[in-house]
């Protein structure tokens, strides 16, 4: 079994208890999305200037409110 | 066991870019709250203008994932041919290297075998639909012009949804629903839910917007959705059948999660990511922003429409949002998976540039789940930290 960090404390994904929040949680490491940002919490002006046409999550706001089926 | 440190490699993740395309605003519905303001183009789109749209966004999104959202109105009723054709610009432009999408957002009256079997055949459509609830919810909320209610109808397309898909062995057509929550349905969320479960359809709540038929005496206040969510997420999330997606709320999870948003409302630069063009070419920020004239960036019918558009002062004006966000955003402890809200609802009541008046929603809502993720995961936690001691013992 293997570790990850979510929300700053130290796991085994197996060790979850809701199978809702277990399948999301594996969902985003599978997506590798549990990538604690150097620079997670820095200024907002320079996460934009960084991240806003970047490739990352923070460039792609795919979901629209008003689609059903998802990005 | 090993410890596992996580590298994010989201950079190998295409840019995406999304086009809202409305080929008409008509509709064969009446929905309480349609928000298609008065002042949106009439008509259905041109051959020519339908190029244009596609092309100019596939210049535009060069190197990005482009994904075409058929929205309006009601997008069935420029019919089929429309979308074979649709289809064959798709395919050239992919032999030309671009990676496109298709998505279909329709009421659901108006789906015939023909559709679902283009759809099956060209694989890369996806349907979407609206739906409020059951019959007795839904028929108040969507009827026809005359008052029927569109349930019935809706529901047959439904059993050829999944007929379809049974026949050809897929589940390629998708597609979840959007359940607009109003004052005629907020307190009966867990009948909803229960009624999209037992149906096997993902869902999609929605805070009904104050614009075109949509009045003030069909929202509900932001705090009253708040409490109302909470209530369903306490259900949703301890039930322990998982067979269908609910949002906002798995949305939310992955945002705490990961500590960035995916979802349009929360961008960082939605203008940078979403487009809306409508039936006669012209183009705007957002399909909520179609019709507000002052929001027209140009139309696709007029040289480099679509890439002019992008330079224009207003777009350049509303790209300058998070550069102006509130104070109080700057300090909020959700601020980047929020990033100051929807700019159309800020603009609803009042200014684009001030912040989303769902923030004490958005803010009661991400608190609650984010007790319940805290709590699952120290419990967790202090299970991997037992087995550890265990096998070190």
């Amino acid at each position: 079994m293997s570790q990850t960090t979510v929300l700053g404390h130290t796991i085994c994904i197996e060790d979850i208890n809701n199978a809702k929040i277990k399948r999301i949680l594996t969902r985003e490491i599978e997506q590798m999305n549990i990538c604690f940002f150097s620079d997670r919490h820095t200024d907002h002006h320079d996460r934009y200037n960084k991240y806003a046409d970047h490739t990352d999550r923070y460039g792609d706001h795919s979901d629209h409110q008003q689609c059903g089926a998802g990005g | 066991m090993k410890a596992k440190t996580v590298q994010c490699i989201s950079e190998k993740a295409p840019k995406k870019f999304t086009v809202i395309v409305k080929p008409t605003h008509a509709c064969n519905l009446r929905c309480i709250y349609c928000y298609v303001p008065g002042s949106a183009e009439r008509g259905l789109m041109s051959s020519v203008t339908l190029r244009n749209v596609m092309n100019q966004s596939a210049d535009v999104g060069q190197g990005k994932q482009i994904t075409f959202i058929w929205h309006g109105g009601e997008p069935l009723l420029v019919g089929l041919q429309f979308f074979q054709e649709v289809a064959s610009i798709s395919h050239l432009l992919r032999e030309n290297g671009h990676d496109i999408k298709n998505v279909i957002q329709t009421n659901g009256t108006l789906i015939t075998e023909s559709l679902l079997e283009f759809i099956v055949s060209e694989r890369d459509f996806r349907l979407g639909f609206s739906i409020d609830g059951p019959a007795h919810i839904n028929d108040i909320s969507r009827p026809k012009p005359r008052g029927k209610g569109s349930f019935a109808e809706i529901m047959t397309a439904v059993a050829k949804i999944r007929e379809t898909e049974r026949r050809h062995g897929t589940d390629c057509i998708g597609g979840g629903a959007i359940c607009v929550v109003g004052r005629y349905n907020i307190d009966q969320l867990a009948e909803i839910y229960s009624f999209f479960k037992s149906n096997n359809l993902s869902v999609k709540f929605n805070p009904l917007f104050v614009s075109g038929r949509a009045t003030d005496a069909l929202s509900v206040l932001p705090i009253e959705y708040a409490e109302s969510l909470c209530r369903l997420f306490d259900i949703w999330v301890d039930d322990i059948e998982d067979s269908i997606r609910v949002d906002p709320f798995e949305s939310i999870i992955s945002n705490l999660i990961s500590g960035v948003s995916g979802n349009c409302v929360f961008s960082l630069a939605c203008t940078k990511t979403f487009v809306s063009i409508g039936p006669m070419g012209d183009i705007y920020p957002c399909g909520r922003f179609d019709g507000v004239r002052k929001f027209r960036l140009g139309n696709v019918n007029n040289n480099q429409g679509l890439r002019d558009a992008l330079s224009s002062s207003i777009y350049v004006h509303l790209d300058s949002r998070q550069e102006n966000l509130d104070s109080t955003c700057l300090q909020c402890q959700f601020l980047a998976i929020c990033n100051g809200g929807c700019m159309h609802n800020a603009f609803i009541k009042g200014d684009v540039m001030t912040k989303d008046p769902f923030c004490i929603a958005y803010k009661t809502l991400y608190g609650h789940i984010l007790s319940k993720l805290l709590a699952v995961v120290k419990d967790a936690a202090r299970q991997t930290l037992t087995s550890i001691e265990g096998a070190q013992a």
